[in-house]
């Protein structure tokens, strides 16, 4: 389904998105790091994102076994999908004693992980861009 | 677009009341508050939707949980109203599901509904247009302009009045920084997300489309024969229960008689014991009778004998129901009450809802999903109800009045609801001088917490203290 080509653009959107959200609630917790930390830590939050991402996200979008549109597979299983991360970063949160890290680290991965079901399952709005998804499903399938 | 505006605009005011409610606060008056708010906001942009009786009851239900966290907040109260405002905000996303699934898109509506609002808008061609004329000279109008105009006017009352001036002054407005934003933020979100409701699609519609009744079109054919059979065996067991519970029943009203003369231990462990035996029976008995009226049995012509065995069944589980209560009962009177006791009443009284739903639905022909709507929905009241009841002062004053056993440390700690009436009894009895100090430090304590409170972790209790 061409998700190779849509992937990789979609994880350094989340990646970007993660970072920046990671480090500015850690700024409204006054917690200023070296530059340099905020630099390199774009490497672990990158590798974390795509990581989630792929096994957790990717799989609803790989095993598209009944030819679901994307818009289907994403009423179908993003409610559950959501609650259950909710409940986990809600949980690991209240049970850290709302420390800060913990707190910024899964209010991040909250909200990085629903934008990357939006930015996954979003249905190709243009001819082009519906045209450049046929031809990279047809690639793949010849592969 | 205008309508949209106006939301906007109440949610934004919304945000800012949310985060000088909660941000960095404790729970008190401010959830109280925050109910009225919520009830407020889905008021104004959700009005259609608010109106039916339905949600009404439910708005009823969240706004005395709200009332009830200010006037003694115990943890039942806040989970109380916690569960109240899924369900509201579930009943506003589709008022004709059951209530279970009202929770469900409560809580999607709540968590996420920004984002599925997002995803539907940047998927519709319309809406994709729409986003392009976002009129951001309006919001710069409609929140720039007031503010200089008031922060201009400010300027000029300050200088020509010393009293404004030094008002003005005295002003604290250092609470609000980066985080105060983000926490700002957070409740924009959450209203955003409550006014613009969704629900669980695939969920919702099924659960709205199976009824409660139990349609034989739907059942898979079994034949005479076969269905024959298994009316003769759901007689003879339900035969055989009865005669069982029956010879149970009366080694329990004999046993019953002799209650006066067991002692604390003896009564606690019968108590207990009855209890149990009572989940375990009442469960098997609900899951048999579920079993054999499951289907294709209840459109049988002669199953008369069977409803009768199955109704006289309920109706003495409902005595053994009756029977430990008077022994959970009796058990108070002798040794007060505690919140273990109180728990045993609840379960029995869970279990009576249960056995007489049970019943509607062998003799009205009801299917499985009556049973859990109806049940469900029962012991959501009874939370409501509970939450409304402050359970540590009832247990204090029932203990230190009428108990013939008073057990001292076990009311000091309870909660902090019964500190008042603690004092004074331990100002008003000769108690011994260790409990007499522990209610005193006790209180000492509690007094100290609610001087502390701010404004918005007020409880009714600041309002007694002088």
């Amino acid at each position: 389904m061409g998700s190779s080509n849509k992937l990789a653009p979609i994880l350094l959107k989340t990646s970007f998105l993660a970072t920046i959200l990671f480090w500015l609630l850690n700024f409204s917790c006054g917690f200023y790091p070296h530059f340099m930390l905020i630099f390199v830590s774009v490497i672990p939050i990158s590798i974390t994102c795509s990581f989630v991402i792929s096994i957790t996200v990717m799989p609803f979008y790989w095993s598209n076994e009944n030819n679901m549109s994307n818009d289907e597979i994403f009423k179908k299983y993003f409610p559950y999908y959501s609650i259950t991360a909710f409940v986990i970063s809600a949980y690991s949160i209240i049970d850290s004693g709302f420390g800060i890290f913990i707190s910024a680290f899964f209010i991040t991965s909250f909200i990085t992980l629903m934008q990357s079901w939006i930015w996954i399952f979003k249905i190709p709005n243009t001819i082009e861009e519906n045209n450049t998804n046929l031809k990279n499903e047809i690639h793949d399938k010849i592969q | 677009m205008e309508s949209t505006k106006t939301k906007n605009f109440i949610i934004l005011i919304g945000s800012l009341l949310f985060s000088t409610l909660f941000y960095k606060q404790g729970i008190g008056l401010n959830l109280s508050l925050f109910t009225l708010l919520t009830i407020l906001i889905l008021a104004i942009t959700n009005y259609q939707k608010i109106i039916i009786k339905s949600t009404l009851l439910k708005v009823f239900a969240y706004l005395i949980t709200g009332f009830t966290v200010f006037l003694y907040k115990t943890d039942v109260s806040i989970i109380a109203n916690i569960l109240a405002y899924f369900t509201l905000v579930g009943s506003i996303s589709e008022h004709k599901s059951s209530i279970y699934v009202k929770w469900l898109n409560g809580v999607y509506t709540t968590i996420v509904a920004g984002f599925t609002i997002y995803y539907d808008n940047i998927n519709s061609e319309v809406d994709n247009v729409k986003k392009k004329k976002i009129d951001y000279l309006y919001w710069l109008k409609i929140i720039g302009i007031p503010t200089i105009i008031i922060i201009i006017f400010i300027k000029l009352y300050r200088a020509g009045n010393p009293m404004f001036d030094e008002i003005i002054l005295k002003m604290d407005f250092s609470f609000i920084n980066f985080q105060w934003i983000l926490s700002a933020g957070l409740g924009y979100y959450l209203l955003y997300n409550i006014t613009h409701t969704v629900t669980v699609e695939t969920i919702t519609s099924s659960d709205i489309k199976i009824g409660n009744n139990l349609e034989k079109c739907t059942l898979k054919y079994i034949s005479k024969k076969k269905l024959k059979i298994e009316k003769q065996l759901s007689t003879i067991l339900m035969f055989s229960l009865n005669a069982l519970i029956i010879m149970f029943l009366i080694t329990d009203v004999i046993h019953l008689s002799e209650i006066h003369k067991m002692s604390a231990a003896e009564l606690s462990k019968q108590v207990h014991t009855g209890v149990n035996a009572i989940i375990f029976s009442n469960v098997l008995a609900v899951v048999i009778i579920l079993y054999f009226f499951r289907g294709n049995l209840n459109f049988f012509d002669k199953i008369k004998d069977l409803k009768h065995s199955t109704f006289v069944w309920i109706f003495l589980n409902l005595s053994v129901v009756m029977i430990t209560a008077i022994k959970n009962i009796e058990y108070i009177i002798s040794f007060g009450l505690t919140y273990k006791r109180i728990g045993v009443l609840f379960f029995l009284t869970a279990t009576l809802i249960g056995l007489i739903t049970t019943f509607i639905k062998v003799s009205k022909i009801k299917n499985l999903w009556f049973l859990f709507r109806k049940n469900t929905q029962i012991a959501f009241v009874i939370l409501i109800i509970s939450s409304t009841i402050n359970w540590d002062k009832i247990i204090t004053y029932y203990n230190i009045n009428y108990a013939d056993q008073i057990d001292l440390k076990y009311l000091r700690k309870l909660s902090d609801n019964n500190t008042f009436l603690l004092k004074d009894y331990s100002e008003k009895n000769n108690i011994d001088m260790d409990n007499k100090l522990k209610i005193n430090y006790k209180n000492s304590q509690y007094l100290k917490k609610l001087k502390n409170n701010s404004w918005q972790e007020m409880v009714l209790d600041n309002l007694k203290i002088k």
